[in-house]
């Protein structure tokens, strides 16, 4: 999978959860932050987070989740680690 | 000190082993029933510091806390401590348990100096040391026997909030979330 098409799956995710507001999706890119650019409340945060865990088929473990940061190239990275380890 | 992978529950341990707080601000004096992914029940008789300036009641504010003390602290700490296989010391070290929100908060009744609140909080989520907490407080009749009452109390009990009809409902919590933040 490459990273475009996990960024992809992440817009997927987003667009389905309510905080947030579709329109600031459509400038997203690796370099966007969830927090300062998209708005994503910190605690939905964590559950974009868990919602990547079941479409990618991946687990993360909560000390990943401790650095991660609101990054969306970290979380990018998190996943095709994640994948790769799969 | 005693490693919380070694023990299966809060029952039995000190909330001042458990929670970060300083002694002054901790609003449990005991857990009487807990199970790790489902919930915690806990108790705290209201001393006099706790209502001063306040009519001899309890505040509001105080049972909220209570509430995320035994649920999105010391249950979520516990979790994290099982898995990491570390004591509470340990853990709260590296990470804060900070309160994040709450869905709703019902106040039916007050609790007086003296009175005891009963915590019955259940887990409603937990993900990567962020937990979600809905439940009740209940107040019993002064000589009710709480560590009895609770020694046998089942998980079935603990799911429908079985308590005994002498029990005055105090307030109604829902999705109060919590979560361990790591200490840069």
């Amino acid at each position: 999978m490459t990273r475009e098409e996990i960024l992809k799956g992440l817009v997927e995710i987003l667009e389905k959860t309510a905080q947030i507001d579709s329109k600031k999706l459509n400038s997203i890119t690796e370099d966007s932050d969830f927090i300062t650019d998209l708005e994503v409340p910190s605690t939905e945060l964590i559950n974009v987070i868990a919602k990547a865990e079941n479409k990618f088929d991946v687990e993360f473990d909560d000390d990943d989740i401790d650095d991660l940061g609101s990054s969306v190239k970290g979380t990018i990275d998190l996943i095709e680690a994640a994948l790769s380890n799969n | 000190m005693m490693k919380t992978t070694n023990l299966k529950s809060l029952v039995g341990l000190s909330p001042l082993e458990t929670l970060p707080h300083g002694p002054s601000k901790i609003y449990i004096d005991e857990f009487l029933w807990h199970e790790t992914n489902t919930g915690v029940i806990a108790i705290y008789k209201v001393q006099e510091k706790d209502t001063l300036d306040h009519f001899n009641v309890f505040r509001g504010a105080d049972l909220i806390e209570a509430f995320g003390q035994a649920s999105v602290v010391a249950g979520n700490a516990f979790i994290s401590c099982s898995k990491k296989s570390i004591t509470f010391k340990e853990l709260y070290s590296k990470y804060n348990f900070v309160f994040l929100s709450m869905g709703e908060a019902i106040c039916k009744s007050f609790i007086k100096l003296g009175e005891t609140v009963i915590i019955h909080a259940h887990f409603d989520d937990y993900k990567f040391r962020l937990m979600t907490s809905t439940g009740k407080i209940f107040k019993a009749p002064q000589d009710f026997n709480l560590k009895e009452y609770y020694s046998n109390y089942s998980i079935e009990e603990f799911k429908n909030t079985t308590v005994p009809e002498t029990f005055i409902e105090i307030a109604a919590f829902k999705n109060l979330k919590g979560r361990g933040i790591k200490i840069i």
